[in-house]
């Protein structure tokens, strides 16, 4: 029974994480209709400075999220601007506008890829910080995990009553859902979008500097993050944060029960084989909008 | 650059022949650097196969590269060669169809995203089956091949991809995926089945690619999953593709041979910064592109004629003289069944009931006209015929058969063609090709000299002769609805629906209009029309079936339901508010 | 109030509107009136900025040119378009589709006084607030779409067609409501299948037909012009073809 306590707890904390960055990713997909392949560099980026920023100037992560956010934020909003804009506007059509960004943010990857390895080296990284044992219901988890998921739940928070009780938010969601008549409300879908890209590149540098506390990392560990949070989004139906949410979740347990009762380096395969088993049910995901 | 078919065989033969010569000669880096270039050019070749013609970018290379290394390193001392790269090949076939049967009949999107993953996936599964069964991670390959040995390997492999190449464009399969890949509602109402197509090729270029990594395994003696599934490879070939066009059958090649030299170049003096150059190197040509990707994945139209469907044909187009579609006996005008039959056909989108309990009968060789108002299910109830959309409930019979439940390209093929509100032709086709697509997936399918001489005469029919060789897109609006007729007719259907065809014609373009549907009627073709030009409808159509707010309120002669008081009011509105 | 002329604009090689000319003041209901791929929808889509009209249009509001100005910003000149499909927000409530219609900021002051007058002009939207706009009826749908677009503060309100899929009921409300808003000062442009009822409260009305305006005047003389059942119904003077004489 406690095994089973063990999993549900860890596969929560990882699942937690795994929502936020979806949750990200969803900003991105669901507003500005970008597919961004290197949404998993800034993961690690953020990652690294929160490495830099701990073991070389002693600043621990959580103050560390006060600069490396808004960092995330500038950095993802530029991004947009300079390379994704010009693509925006000379697509006809969302198909080409798809192809384009896929492949743009694909050239985009093996940059930030490629400067990470330059800067940091390929190996392996990790830095200890509160890797206190907690005892919870039965069982333990580490103290940066918890931390982690707390902060996750109240970024995740934010979010959702910055997009639910402001204006601009409200104003981002109308754009997802219908971009047409938001430009008919008076909305700047260009600059709406363009923040969009930027709050989920924030979230995801937020996304980075947490799980630093607790997982090992490389310069060469964004691709699969990025494919589990497309992954996510697409389960959890495109532009649904909640489905977004639980669909984290789910990958969470579903990787931590698999790590443990079966093995550790089969966790890629839970993830395609879940994508895979919830996309031939349904197709445009658990929660998603049903197809015309 | 068009030379005579001997002529360009023999510049072949020259050159493969050249290039075979290379290890005799070169040795070394030099040959190492012929391998790098055959090997990364048919892999280029293989990507191009596939993604060209679909607009489906797979990330996917390095997957099935790894693959075909991987299965050659287990399989090597078990197995002789030749064996070894069949098999290599049918590992490559199976992935590719199971990664296909899953992901093809979704979006695009899905297939790209989950290719983007693949080789990661794959790399993590033979990791652990390595790990766990065999025990180790890395394994040592042990052939004697030389290395001009397998430059000669990767030489024919070439060969065997561009012929490959060369065959599919000519095939059956190779129209297909082009029209797949700029229309797929097209596609599927000339009876394409869109997703057998895709599999196939996707099934041959994940082969090709398998099995280059089986030929190139032996140059490393000891591999481990991160060597053999590196993600850069599927990375570059993409590059190489997009460089060089891959819409055309020779431009992976030029993409991937300057762009292997400049990369040689770069790991040589840049080797920490390589990867950061080939991001940006790469986001510049997606950026400076003028029609993004997909202008670069679209052939150009002079390369579709060299990769003409029929050679050597003759320019007059053989006068047809008869209706232009056959009228086989057996399908008598003597029976008085109708030819199509609507049954309480029911359609609601969320909670809008768009079609309510539609019922009809079309009588052979009659036009009907489907008016109504803005709103009234006219385009709902065609496309519900046509199988664009599926009933949720009531029964749709043709010639005494249901196609309710049919997937759309059968019921293409069963004999129901259309033509569209908003006109879809293939913009970078030409005429020819436009209508040799109707021809060619109907069943039985027309090919070769036949297709090609009935296309001319439809297009001769419908008013467009010598424009056989233009690409549709540059047609006008009104030559574009022709060419869109024409390609309807070559299903040789047993019923026509013109959704809105003579929809913003001038006056006198008006009356050719009519006049060519009413020659059309003449010749025995059964239509429904819908329309709101009332002129049209008035001298066109036998009967009408007036329908408003989805349900049939009227049926007769145009005359009569259009002096019915009820049809008046669904189009004016009522008096009293 | 505004002016337009010379509208042309182009789907591809499909020219849809030929040198348009018309004009809405305030405090009228002017209707335009046509078959339908007549261009109703793209002029209103080209005044309303989401088509781009062709060089050599002028499209003038209160004495300021508009020609070339985006969709976003169009709102703000005072020009709200509700768009054939309604153009609302069906994932989000009644509540937030109709702040969203507030969000230009020549409307924000005023925001909390024109949802008053809003529900006071839909009282049925009162009690729905917190519904999800895509579980309601048409009708209701309807409401909220021209709700959000008066939240805008216009001074010319753009209708694509607002009957459709309306039931006669709600037709006739319909018709009702735009009576009133008139009677609050703004200019309504209204495209319209529903020919005796708009012409029942408009003022005046075009006629338009493969892209071209073919017809004015004032309603009341629009309501006997044969032109206008031409339009709809064709000339009616040819005959379909008897049986008898059709080819074997």
């Amino acid at each position: 029974m406690t095994l089973t306590f063990d999993i549900v707890l860890s596969g929560l904390v990882l699942g937690g994480m795994y929502a936020l960055i979806a949750l990200g990713l969803t900003l991105q997909y669901g507003i500005a209709r970008i597919i961004n392949l290197s949404y998993g560099e800034f993961l690690v980026a953020a990652a690294f400075a929160a490495l830099f920023l701990y073991t070389g100037m002693s600043v621990n992560p959580i103050l560390g999220l006060v600069v490396i956010v808004p960092a995330a934020f500038v950095s993802n909003w530029l991004l947009y601007q300079i390379v994704l804009m010009p693509l925006v506007k000379r697509a006809k059509n969302q198909g080409m506008l798809e192809v384009d960004s896929i492949l743009g943010t694909f050239g985009v990857l093996f940059v930030i890829q490629g400067v990470m390895l330059v800067t940091f080296g390929g190996g392996l990284q990790s830095y200890s910080y509160l890797s206190v044992p907690v005892y919870i219901l039965g069982t333990t988890l580490a103290l940066n995990r918890i931390l982690a998921l707390l902060f996750a739940l109240i970024i995740a928070g934010v979010l959702y009553l910055f997009l639910t009780r402001t204006r601009f938010g409200t104003a981002l969601r109308a754009v997802a859902v219908n971009p047409a008549a938001a430009q008919l409300s008076g909305i700047d879908i260009r600059s709406a979008c363009a923040l969009a890209f930027a709050a989920g590149g924030a979230i995801v540098g937020a996304g980075g500097v947490l799980i630093s506390m607790f997982l090992t990392f490389s310069a060469a560990s964004g691709v699969v993050f990025t494919m589990k949070a497309l992954i996510v989004v697409i389960m959890g139906g495109i532009g649904n944060m909640l489905g977004a949410l639980i669909a984290g979740v789910l990958l969470g347990i579903a990787e931590t029960a698999v790590a443990r009762l079966v093995d550790p380096g089969l966790t890629i395969a839970v993830t395609y084989a879940l994508f895979l088993g919830v996309l031939l049910w349904r197709p445009t995901g658990l929660f998603g909008r049903p197809a015309r | 650059m068009k030379l005579r078919p001997a002529g360009s065989v023999s510049a072949a033969f020259v050159v493969v022949a050249a290039l075979a010569a290379v290890p005799l000669l070169a040795s070394g880096y030099h040959l190492a650097l012929g391998i790098s270039l055959l090997y990364l050019t048919v892999l280029t070749t293989a990507w191009a196969l596939f993604s060209g013609p679909t607009h489906l970018v797979s990330l996917a290379t390095a997957a099935f590269f790894g693959i075909g290394a991987y299965t050659t390193a287990v399989l090597t001392d078990f197995l002789p060669w030749p064996l070894v790269l069949v098999a290599s090949a049918g590992v490559g076939v199976v992935v590719a169809l199971v990664v296909g049967l899953s992901t093809l009949r979704l979006s695009g999107m899905y297939f790209v995203i989950f290719s983007f993953g693949l080789a990661e996936l794959i790399r993590q599964v033979v990791t652990w089956y390595e790990v766990n069964i065999h025990g180790s991670v890395g394994r040592y390959i042990f052939a004697d091949t030389t290395s001009e040995g397998i430059y000669w390997r990767l030489l024919i492999l070439l060969v065997m991809v561009l012929g490959a190449g060369w065959l599919i464009r000519r095939s059956r399969l190779g129209l297909a995926v082009r029209v797949i890949g700029q229309d797929e509602v097209v596609a599927r109402h000339v009876g394409i089945d869109i997703t057998r197509a895709k599999l196939a090729l996707f099934a041959v270029s994940a082969a090709f690619m398998t099995v280059t990594g089986a030929v190139m395994a032996p140059r490393w003696t000891y591999i481990d999953p991160a060597i053999a599934f590196s993600p850069v490879l599927s990375f570059e070939v993409v590059i190489m593709a997009l460089f060089g066009g891959a819409g055309t059958l020779f431009g992976p090649l030029l993409g991937a041979v300057p762009l292997v030299l400049l990369f040689e170049v770069l790991t040589t003096s840049f080797p920490t910064y390589f990867s950061i150059i080939l991001g940006l190197v790469f986001v510049l040509i997606v950026y400076r592109l003028p029609n993004g990707v997909i202008g670069l994945l679209e052939s150009s139209v002079p390369s579709l004629r060299r990769a003409a469907l029929v050679t050597g044909m003759s320019a007059a187009a053989e006068r047809v003289t008869g209706p232009v579609w056959p009228r086989e006996a057996v399908r008598g005008a003597a029976t008085d069944a109708p030819v199509l039959q609507l049954d309480d056909v029911c359609k609601s989108f969320g909670g809008l009931k768009a079609v309510d309990d539609l019922s009809f009968a079309l009588a052979r060789g009659e036009i009907l006209g489907l008016i109504g108002p803005n709103g009234s299910g006219k385009t709902t109830a065609l496309n519900l015929i046509s199988g664009a959309i599926a009933a949720d409930g009531g029964d749709i019979r043709l010639e005494g058969r249901s196609i309710a439940s049919l997937p759309t390209h059968r019921i293409a093929q069963r004999g129901v063609a259309r033509t569209f509100q908003l006109v879809r032709v293939l913009g970078a086709s030409s005429c020819l090709e436009n209508v040799i697509a109707g021809l060619a997936f109907h069943a039985p399918p027309l090919w070769g000299a036949a297709a090609d001489s009935r296309a001319r005469a439809l297009i001769a029919r419908v008013g467009l002769a010598g424009r056989e060789d233009t690409p549709a897109g540059q047609l006008t609006y009104i030559d574009q609805k022709r060419l869109e007729l024409a390609r309807a007719l070559a299903l040789a259907p047993d019923v026509l629906l013109l959704d809105e065809w003579l929809a913003g014609l001038t006056p006198s373009e008006l009356q050719n209009g009519i006049a060519l549907v009413k020659m059309l009627r003449q010749e025995g073709l059964t239509i429904i029309i819908v329309e709101h030009v009332m002129d049209a409808i008035r001298s066109l159509c036998d009967r009408c079936v007036v329908m408003n707010a989805g349900r049939k309120i009227a049926e007769g002669t145009p005359a009569a339901v259009l002096a019915d008081p009820e049809v008046i009011r669904a189009y004016l509105g009522d008096p009293d508010a | 109030m505004l002016e337009v002329s010379g509208i042309s604009a182009f789907y591809g090689k499909h020219r849809a509107l030929d040198g348009v000319s018309l004009e809405v003041a305030r405090g009228e209901i002017v209707v335009i009136l046509g078959a339908n791929g007549a261009g109703k929808t793209t002029l209103l889509n080209t005044l309303a900025g989401v088509v781009p009209a062709a060089p050599g249009a002028r499209i003038v509001m209160a004495g300021r040119d508009l020609f070339g100005i985006p969709a976003h910003r169009i709102v703000e000149a005072g020009i709200a378009l509700v768009p054939e499909g309604r153009g609302i927000f069906g994932e989000l409530t009644v509540r937030e589709n109709l702040l969203l219609g507030a969000y230009p900021a020549r409307a924000r002051a005023q925001e909390a006084v024109h949802l008053e007058m809003v529900l006071g002009l839909f009282p049925r939207l009162q009690e729905r607030l917190r519904q999800t706009v895509r579980t309601m009826s048409g009708g209701e749908q309807q409401m909220v779409a021209i709700g959000r677009a008066l939240m805008s503060a216009p001074d010319i309100l753009l209708l694509d067609e607002p009957s459709l899929g309306l039931s006669p009921i709600m037709c006739g409300e319909l018709f009702r409501i735009l009576a009133r808003i008139r009677g609050t000062g703004l200019g309504v442009l209204l495209v319209e299948q529903n020919v005796r009822q708009s012409l029942a409260i408009a003022d005046r009305g075009y006629i338009i037909a493969t892209g071209r305006i073919v017809g004015s005047g004032t309603a009341a003389a629009l309501k006997t012009d044969p032109a206008v059942q031409r339009a709809y119904l064709g000339a009616g003077e040819v005959r379909a073809v008897p049986p008898g004489d059709r080819p074997a």
